[in-house]
C-alpha cells in the first residue's frame, strides 16, 4: 500500500500490529484519529502509554493490578485459604462474572506446552507452591481448559501439590446447562455418563 | 442398505453419467482406462467423502476442470436418503444429506459402511507397519468415535513428550515430575488403544481364518498376530525402563505407536514367503473379515467394491468367492473387469443375477 505521508504510513504500520487488525483496518483507524481534535487523541495515546508503564501484577496471585496486591487478594471478605488456579486474566474475569466464587485466584500465565516452548518454569508454578505453604491454603481448585494441555497442567500441578496435604478439586465438565442432550458430542456425553454424580435435589 | 442410483458430473473422465444400480451385483466392464474404477471411486466418495486413491480433490475433476459433483440415492427399507458431494475449486467440498449441509464430514463417516478390495491393498503386506496400523485404526474408528478421539489424544501427548525429551537434552533442566505427567497420560490413552486393538484382532481372527480356508483350501496355514510393546510389559514400567534411552534418542522409543500386525504363512512372513496369489487371497480374506465385522457392529451389510479381482486370483479362488456371493452372503456388490464374458460365465455357474454396464471412454454404452 502506498501512502501520501510517511506519518500516516508509520501509524498504520504500528496499529496493524494488533491481533486481528490488518493494513486496511489500521488505515481506517488512522483516518478516524485525524478527524478528532488534538486533546482527544493525546488523551487516548497517554492512556495507552500509562497502561503499559503503570500496570503491575499482583505479587500474590499474578493477576493484573493497580497496586502491589490486587483488589481480590486485598479484599478481607474473601477467603484467602481457597485458591482457584486459572490460565490467564480472561478466566479470572469469566469466573468473577458468575459471582459464585468467594476465594482467591492464582494466575499461571499459560498452560504447559513444550511444543510452544512453555514449561513449568515459564509459568507461576513455584510461587503457587510457596503460597500454599505460606498462607496455609486449605483447598486448591483447578479451573483449567478441558484440552490436552489443560489436562497435562492439572496433572502436573496435582503431582506437585498432593505432598503438601491440601485438598485438590477440579471444575466439573460435561453437559452445558440448558443444553439438549442430543446435541452434546459423543465424547462429552460418554464422559458425562462415566463420571456421573449422585443425584441431589 | 443399497445405492439406488449414481449421478456424477465432471468427475475424473466422466463429463456426466447417470446410472441405476441393481440391489445385488453390479458389473462394470470395458477396456483399460475406460473409467470402470472411477465409478467405484465415486461410490467411495459417498461413504468416506474422499477418494480411495488420491487425496487431492482437485485432481478428481474432469480434465483439470474446476468442479465436480457426485450424487446418489441410498435406500434402507422404506427410507430414502440423498447424498450429494460438490467440490468447487477455491471454495472446497460440501456434503449435503437430504439437502442439508453437513459441516463435519467425520459425522457422516460410518453412515454408509463400505469395504473396498483393490490391487493397491497389497501395500498392507508390502509396506511398513504404519499401513497396517492405519488399517486397524480406520476399521475401529468407523464405529467407535471414542477410540478415534483417544488415538488423536495419544498422538498429541506423544508429540509433546518428544519435544520435552528434546528440550531436556538440548537445553538441560531435567524435570522428572513433568516427564511422569506425560508418561501417565500416555499410559492412560495407550492402554485403551492397546485393549481395543487386541480385542478387535481377537474378534476378527477366527472369521479371517475361515474365510482364507474357504478361498484357498485347508492346506495353507496362515495367521495374524498383533505385536505390541505393551503385550509383554505394562506400559508404565516400559516407560520407566526406556527412560534413559528415550532421553538419549530424544523420542519415545516404545508404545502403541510402534504396534504392528504380523502376517504369516506357515509361520513364515507372508511378505517374503507368500506367492502373489496367496498374498491376494490373504488380503481378500482380511477384507471379508472386515466386512463381517462391520456388518455385525453396524447391523447392516456394507457395500462391497471389488476392483480388478479377476486379474490376480486363480480360477479356484475366484469361484469360491463367487460361490459366497451366490449364497447371498453379501449385500450390494460393485465389480470391475476387462472382459464381460468371463464375469457372465462366473455369474451363470453360481446362479447369480447381475446387472452389466459396459463402459467406454467415460461413457455408458449399455
Amino acid at each position: 500500500m502506498n501512502f501520501p505521508s510517511s506519518l500516516i504510513e508509520d501509524a498504520v504500520n504500528e496499529l496493524s500490529k494488533f491481533p486481528g487488525i490488518g493494513k486496511k483496518s489500521a488505515l481506517r483507524m488512522v483516518l478516524f484519529l485525524l478527524k478528532q481534535d488534538i486533546p482527544m487523541v493525546t488523551k487516548m495515546g497517554e492512556s495507552i502509554i500509562k497502561l503499559r508503564k503503570k500496570i503491575q501484577f499482583c505479587e500474590r496471585c499474578h493477576n493484573v493490578s493497580d497496586n502491589r496486591v490486587c483488589n481480590i487478594c486485598a479484599n478481607p471478605k474473601r477467603d484467602p485459604q481457597i485458591v482457584c488456579v486459572v490460565e490467564d486474566l480472561r478466566d479470572v474475569m469469566a469466573i468473577e462474572n458468575t459471582h459464585q466464587f468467594n476465594g482467591n485466584y492464582h494466575v499461571l500465565g499459560g498452560l504447559i506446552n513444550p511444543i510452544q516452548g512453555i514449561g513449568p518454569n515459564q509459568l507461576k508454578v513455584d510461587s503457587l507452591i510457596e503460597r500454599i505453604k505460606l498462607f496455609e491454603i486449605k483447598e486448591v481448585i483447578l479451573a483449567l481448559s478441558a484440552t490436552m494441555e489443560g489436562d497435562t497442567t492439572a496433572f502436573y500441578l496435582s503431582k506437585k501439590i498432593t505432598p503438601l496435604g491440601v485438598s485438590i478439586s477440579a471444575i466439573s465438565r460435561g453437559i452445558a446447562v440448558g443444553g439438549e442432550l442430543e446435541y452434546a458430542d459423543e465424547i462429552t456425553l460418554g464422559r458425562s455418563i462415566a463420571n456421573r454424580i449422585p443425584y441431589r435435589n | 442398505m443399497h445405492l439406488e442410483s449414481l449421478y456424477i458430473q465432471q468427475f475424473k473422465n466422466y463429463e456426466s453419467l447417470q446410472i441405476q444400480f441393481a440391489q445385488g451385483l453390479n458389473c462394470f466392464t470395458g477396456r483399460n482406462g475406460a473409467g470402470k474404477t472411477n465409478i467405484l471411486d465415486a461410490i467411495h466418495y459417498l461413504s468416506f467423502t474422499k477418494s480411495y486413491f488420491n487425496s487431492v480433490d482437485q485432481f478428481q475433476a474432469f480434465l483439470g476442470g474446476h468442479y465436480f459433483v457426485v450424487e446418489s440415492v441410498c435406500a434402507q427399507g422404506n427410507i430414502q436418503e440423498s447424498i450429494r458431494i460438490v467440490f468447487q475449486k477455491g471454495i472446497g467440498k460440501t456434503l449435503l444429506v437430504n439437502g442439508n449441509d453437513v459441516p463435519k464430514f467425520s459425522a457422516h463417516i460410518g453412515a454408509i459402511p463400505l469395504v473396498m478390495i483393490a490391487p493397491g491393498d497389497i501395500a498392507l503386506i508390502q509396506e511398513t507397519a504404519e499401513e497396517r496400523r492405519k488399517f486397524i485404526d480406520q476399521v475401529i474408528s468407523q464405529f467407535d468415535k471414542v477410540y478415534l478421539n483417544t488415538l488423536i489424544n495419544y498422538n498429541k501427548v506423544l508429540d509433546q513428550r518428544n519435544k520435552l525429551l528434546k528440550d531436556f537434552k538440548l537445553q538441560g533442566g531435567f524435570n522428572r515430575a513433568l516427564l511422569q505427567t506425560y508418561n501417565e497420560q500416555l499410559v492412560q490413552t495407550g492402554n485403551y488403544i492397546f485393549t481395543k486393538r487386541a480385542a478387535f484382532i481377537e474378534k476378527i481372527l477366527p472369521v479371517f481364518l475361515s474365510h482364507y480356508q474357504w478361498i484357498s483350501g485347508p492346506d495353507e496355514r496362515v495367521g495374524i498376530s498383533y505385536e505390541s510393546d505393551l503385550a509383554k510389559t505394562p506400559f508404565d514400567r516400559l516407560l520407566d525402563q526406556t527412560e534413559s534411552a528415550d532421553l538419549d534418542l530424544m523420542r519415545t522409543t516404545r508404545g502403541v505407536h510402534r504396534d504392528d500386525l504380523i502376517f504369516t504363512l506357515a509361520h513364515n512372513p507372508m511378505k517374503k514367503f507368500g506367492s502373489q496369489g496367496q498374498q491376494k487371497s490373504f488380503l481378500i480374506a482380511l477384507k471379508l473379515a472386515q466386512f463381517d465385522f462391520l456388518s455385525e457392529v453396524k447391523g447392516k451389510k456394507p457395500l462391497l467394491l471389488l476392483d480388478d479381482i479377476f486379474e490376480k486370483l486363480d480360477q479356484v479362488r475366484l469361484s469360491r468367492l463367487f460361490a459366497m456371493m451366490g449364497e447371498g452372503k453379501f449385500g450390494q456388490v460393485f465389480l470391475t473387469d476387462t472382459q464381460q464374458e468371463r464375469v457372465k460365465a462366473m455369474c451363470a455357474s453360481n446362479a447369480i443375477e447381475a446387472k452389466f454396464f459396459e463402459i467406454e471412454n467415460g461413457q455408458l454404452l449399455r
